[in-house]
């Protein structure tokens, strides 16, 4: 939060800047004032001075916004923190981006953006001195770039897999959620590896668009056998309808030193269950959809990390300093005093010791991707399926089609009524998004909202990020990604 | 305490020397990050267990020499007519993938190899065929230097696949597997047969950072 609104000072200072600046311009065409012009390189000079204290090398406001201006207005304040950040936080950063621009109706914007996520979380990060930093004893946890959890990772894999839905793209929609499940079988319990039963089903849900129909009937009868709950879709439907309610899980920290990362569920909403209504008029159908995820139970079913066992290890440490550093002080001084001895020698020492252990720091890292669902709903349906009855006759209905091309039907108009049991709510939700570009079409809502999130992520450490950038390796990898997002 | 001969101590401080001289120097790294020139026939910078530049390069190269080496396609008397792109590659792997990246460069290859022992069909760019040939027989434009024919090329092959993978993962060492499996048939167009079938495999196996499991 605090370096967004230093950078959102920054920005104002720099349009005050450019505001002189274009005065200055304006003045170009009369005889240039020799004295003014020096006066505006000086204030130039000391704008540039003031933010290097404060942003350390940058990028500073001026070249922040300058990028920030060729994208949709929405979404500036994403962008604006993907390019300050830069590679510590640009999983996170994409991934909260490709949310808000699905959300939105940018969808060429989610695309890259989920793309720029997921490109990393599939890369090795080998002998990464910021991954190094992190196991340090003296180094936060939040330190190293952030990759997210394996929840987290499998929902960036997901809404990459609906986008591609979006656009026909049945083979790649597949490989998303194939990649997504990959990412559940992290958990070190056995009983909870591959247990997201909504990513197997959708991709059945891809096979079938894609006319894989042995692989379909296997993803669906496999996530049948997780979740009894998910129903294997009429062979001829041609609708997904998805939507997502609440708030998702919430990272928190517990332990003597915070050394543990922990799951807590988002804030409770009343939304628990959505009636989905496609078309208008006659040709009108609502119904229920199906419970097909809980992100908490996939957030708090992992295991243990491995770097679980490395924060436990410099929290122990911390615990031994400090037991020492008091035995130090109190027992030896006594000692000390009843042997003759100087107290003071103790004393000293008990004090080095506690010094240490206060630099020993084995807090968890707690960023978060804050605008995932507490819960996903779906259900499938067969559109398009009534246009050939006219041309029946006889009062015989034919049967339907078994698939229609992308030219024989379209979306119908769509609206979601989310309720609490079996109460309507007045909670409008995000305007879906419905669209068909080949076999099948899908419609994606959500009960919440992520515009009205700040634009930086929670759980960054501004203090660490800052002296991060000091780092002449770290800056150039830095720079390397925003000469790329320019 | 241990004695040492005087010229092994000048040798002792010699190399203490030479060390602490060249400390800097040792720890001065490559710290630019700027873009360079890679090999594309060579393992990136970034990479993890799925199919990477390299791969392709390889894949065709092997794929060329397969397809080249098989008489019913390379050594007709009048060249096969051939549809080689993406529309009936089919990708079942865990890998998003531009599938045109994969069927382009071996099309770029396999033309290069042929030198004319096979025509490529082009169905992607039918609308822009289509148009060019509307403007001839309008009378637009002229009929060009190769004449009017009755109709665009009928193909007599196309090339059909399938990249599937298997990942594994061990938990305890953080390793993750993955099998590619690029697996491209030759489908006579007219009687449904295979001609050929090539099949390129890639084992790769890795482990993220300790930070990241």
């Amino acid at each position: 939060m605090k370096t967004i609104h230093r950078l959102a000072t920054g920005i104002a200072a720099f349009s005050l800047l450019s505001l002189a600046s274009a005065v200055v311009a304006q003045d170009a065409a009369a005889p240039v004032d020799p004295a003014a012009a020096k006066a505006a390189a000086k204030a130039r000079a000391k704008q540039v001075a003031a933010w290097k204290a404060q942003y350390g090398p940058g990028p500073y406001p001026d070249e922040v916004e300058t990028f920030a201006q060729g994208r949709q207005e929405e979404l500036r304040g994403y962008y604006r923190v993907l390019y300050y950040d830069g590679e510590h936080n640009a999983v996170l950063n994409y991934e909260r981006l490709g949310l808000l621009s699905m959300e939105l109706g940018y969808y060429g914007d989610a695309e890259k953006a989920f793309d720029g996520a997921l490109d990393r979380i599939e890369a090795f990060y080998n002998k990464d001195k910021q991954a190094e930093k992190a196991t340090s004893a003296t180094r936060l946890e939040v330190n190293k770039d952030f990759k997210g959890e394996p929840y987290e990772r499998a929902m960036a894999y997901y809404y990459r897999g609906l986008l591609y839905l979006r656009k026909g793209d049945y083979d790649n929609a597949r490989a998303s959620f194939k990649a997504a499940e990959y990412q559940d079988t992290v958990s070190g319990e056995e009983s909870f590896q591959s247990d997201f039963a909504l990513l197997t089903y959708l991709q059945g849900w891809a096979s079938q668009c894609a006319g894989d129909g042995s692989q379909a009937a296997d993803a669906f009868e496999q996530a049948a056998k997780i979740d009894p709950r998910l129903k294997v879709p009429g062979p001829n439907d041609n609708v997904l309808v998805l939507t997502e309610l609440g708030i998702g899980p919430v990272k928190a920290t517990d332990g003597q030193y915070q050394e543990k990362l922990v799951f807590r569920p988002g804030a409770a909403m009343p939304e628990n269950g959505a009636i989905v209504t496609l078309g208008a008029g006659k040709t009108t159908r609502a119904w229920p959809l199906t419970p097909a995820a809980d992100i908490y139970t996939q957030a708090s079913t992992r295991g243990g990390r491995a770097i679980d066992g490395i924060l436990d290890g410099k929290a122990q440490f911390k615990s031994g300093l400090e037991t020492t550093s008091a035995l130090a002080t109190t027992v030896g001084s006594s000692f000390a005093q009843q042997m003759g001895g100087n107290a003071l020698y103790a004393q000293g020492i008990g004090a080095a010791l506690s010094m240490f252990s206060k630099s020993v720091r084995p807090t968890a890292d707690t960023r978060m991707w804050d605008g995932l669902p507490s819960s996903i709903m779906v259900g499938t349906t067969r559109w398009g399926a009534a246009a050939p009855a006219a041309a029946a006759g006889k009062g015989k209905k034919p049967a339907p089609k078994a698939s229609l091309s992308a030219g024989e039907w379209s979306m119908p108009s769509v609206s979601m009524t989310y309720r609490q049991d079996d109460n309507a709510l007045d909670l409008t939700g995000t305007k879906p998004m419905a669209a068909s570009a080949g076999k099948c079409g899908i419609v994606w809502a959500r009960s919440r909202s992520v515009a009205s999130l700040p634009s930086e992520a929670p759980g960054n450490n501004a203090k660490i990020a800052l002296a991060r950038k000091r780092d002449k390796d770290v800056w150039a990898k830095d720079e390397a990604f925003r000469a790329k997002l320019r | 305490m241990l004695k040492l001969r005087p010229v092994a101590k000048a040798a002792f401080l010699g190399v203490g020397l030479a060390v602490i001289a060249a400390g800097p120097a040792l720890a001065k790294k490559d710290r630019s990050h700027q873009a360079v020139d890679l090999d594309p026939d060579q393992r990136g910078v970034v990479s993890g267990v799925g199919i990477e530049g390299q791969d392709l390069g390889r894949m065709a190269d092997q794929m060329v020499r397969d397809l080249m080496a098989n008489p019913e396609i390379s050594n007709r008397a009048t060249p096969p007519r051939i549809i080689l792109d993406s529309s009936d590659l089919r990708n079942q792997s865990s890998q998003r993938i531009d599938k045109d990246i994969i069927t382009d460069e071996l099309r770029g290859k396999l033309m290069g190899a042929a030198r004319g022992k096979m025509r490529f069909v082009s169905r992607e760019f039918i609308a822009a065929v289509e148009q060019e040939r509307a403007l001839k027989r309008d009378g637009v434009v002229d009929s060009g230097t190769t004449g009017l024919t009755r109709a665009t090329a009928g193909a007599d092959y196309k090339l059909v696949g399938k990249i599937t993978s298997l990942d594994s993962r061990n938990n305890d060492t953080g390793m993750q597997e993955r099998l590619t499996v690029i697996s491209l048939e030759m489908l006579d167009l007219e009687y449904g047969t295979l001609v050929w079938n090539g099949t390129y495999k890639i084992r790769r196996a890795g482990a993220d950072d300790v930070v990241y499991r």
